[in-house]
């Protein structure tokens, strides 16, 4: 993996130190440290552990195309054009990834981002995009769409 | 996978709508039942009246006024307000319904306090006693007559258009926020410079942005990112 300038000094002690993560599906992924250190959950075991980094270290919630997004991400120092290019799907997989993971940084980003898509996006659009069951009557929904009425004005019909 | 996103946990979606504008977040009350309490965990309120300025009728605006006041007490009494952001372009945005707003964030544990005006209004002093401040952001205010100041949280204050009725109160301002890491004050009208203030270093700064004020570089000294665009002679 290549070094950024700002840690060649860092480097020197570490080499180009790898940690490796065993992903949901099995796949063992040697990562840099300094993307490691952003995840929290991985970050505090390492640090209290001094733990040998060949021994994979397992994320069962995770898996590998996930966390091949999310390394991409951070390598690219969280790029509006690469997520862009996002699926609903794997943006809500690394979403959640990012919260169990505990990246701040990436779940700040992240949840901007959805935040941004279903912005001025239809009631429809939102349901589809969560999987929500609409569990109300329309009698219900209608009774609550009048009480906020200011709210439903100027939505997409998509 | 499909189940555990069908499923995102309540902490997640309210972080979501935290990012979004208070009116776009309410009309996720209407998706399902579980999602329709779900708003009112979000820790963050944002208001932007332009929405309703287009035929800025009193009507319209009395609506407006009212969903801020509906949003705020539509929360739980013990539940904090982390984050509210007020953006008032109407010249019929009143100073009370403003002042009552602002106490009640602030008794609300209030962190990031953005307030953005047209209309210039007196600053309601328990602004400046809230200690739970971290982001201060305000734009035309009217700051005079207050007892005591105390920012022990502050990392960021970005004061625009300001009128202090004495210079001391700016320099009160700055002492009372020993942490602060980011500045900015940018056309501030000083209109009694009876005392001569000592100011303050800020030990922690970082950057900060200077505009068409006077400041002392005492305050200054340890910023790393430093913008002055215009300093009267002292």
């Amino acid at each position: 993996m290549q070094k950024t300038e700002g840690e060649e000094s860092k480097a020197e002690n570490e080499e180009v130190k790898q940690v490796t993560l065993m992903t949901s599906d099995g796949v063992k992924m040697k990562v840099e440290i300094s993307i490691v250190y952003e995840m929290e959950i991985v970050r505090s075991f390492i640090e209290v552990n001094d733990a040998d980094h060949s021994v994979p270290f397992p994320l069962p919630n995770v898996s590998s195309h996930t966390l091949d997004l999310i390394i991409e991400l951070v390598k690219n120092e969280y790029d509006d054009e690469f997520m862009k290019t996002f699926s609903h799907d794997e943006l809500k997989e690394v979403l959640v990834a990012a919260n169990y993971l505990n990246m701040k940084t990436l779940l700040d980003f992240i949840a901007t981002a959805i935040a941004n898509l279903l912005e001025k996006k239809s009631v429809e659009f939102i349901r589809n995009f969560f999987n929500i069951v609409n569990d109300f009557t329309p009698e219900e929904e209608a009774e609550i769409r009048k009480t906020n009425e200011w709210v439903f004005q100027d939505l997409d019909e998509d | 996978m499909a189940d555990r996103i069908s499923a995102l946990p309540d902490a997640l979606i309210s972080h979501i709508l935290s990012f979004l504008p208070t009116s776009v977040a309410i009309t996720t009350t209407v998706l399902s039942k579980r999602w329709n309490s779900l708003w009112c965990l979000c820790p963050t309120l944002s208001f932007d009246d332009s929405h309703y300025l287009p035929d800025a009728h009193d009507r319209n605006y009395s609506r407006f006024v009212q969903s801020v006041h509906i949003a705020i007490l539509s929360r739980h009494c013990h539940q904090t307000i982390q984050s509210f952001r007020l953006k008032c372009r109407s010249l019929l945005c009143d100073s009370t319904n403003v002042s009552v707003w602002i106490n009640v964030v602030v008794q609300r544990g209030v962190q990031h306090l953005d307030l953005s005006f047209v209309k210039m209004f007196t600053l309601p002093s328990s602004v400046l006693t809230c200690k739970t401040l971290v982001v201060l952001k305000l734009n035309r205010f009217i700051i005079k007559n207050f007892s005591s100041v105390d920012f022990p949280m502050l990392k960021i204050m970005h004061l625009r258009d300001l009128t202090f009725l004495e210079h001391r109160h700016f320099v009160e301002l700055l002492s009372a926020a020993p942490n602060l890491e980011d500045l900015e004050a940018v056309d501030l009208i000083f209109f009694c410079r009876a005392v001569q203030p000592r100011f303050k270093t800020l030990p922690k700064l970082d950057r900060a942005m200077i505009a068409k004020i006077d400041v002392s570089l005492v305050v200054l000294s340890n910023a790393k990112f430093l913008r002055v665009d215009w300093v009267m002679n002292k």
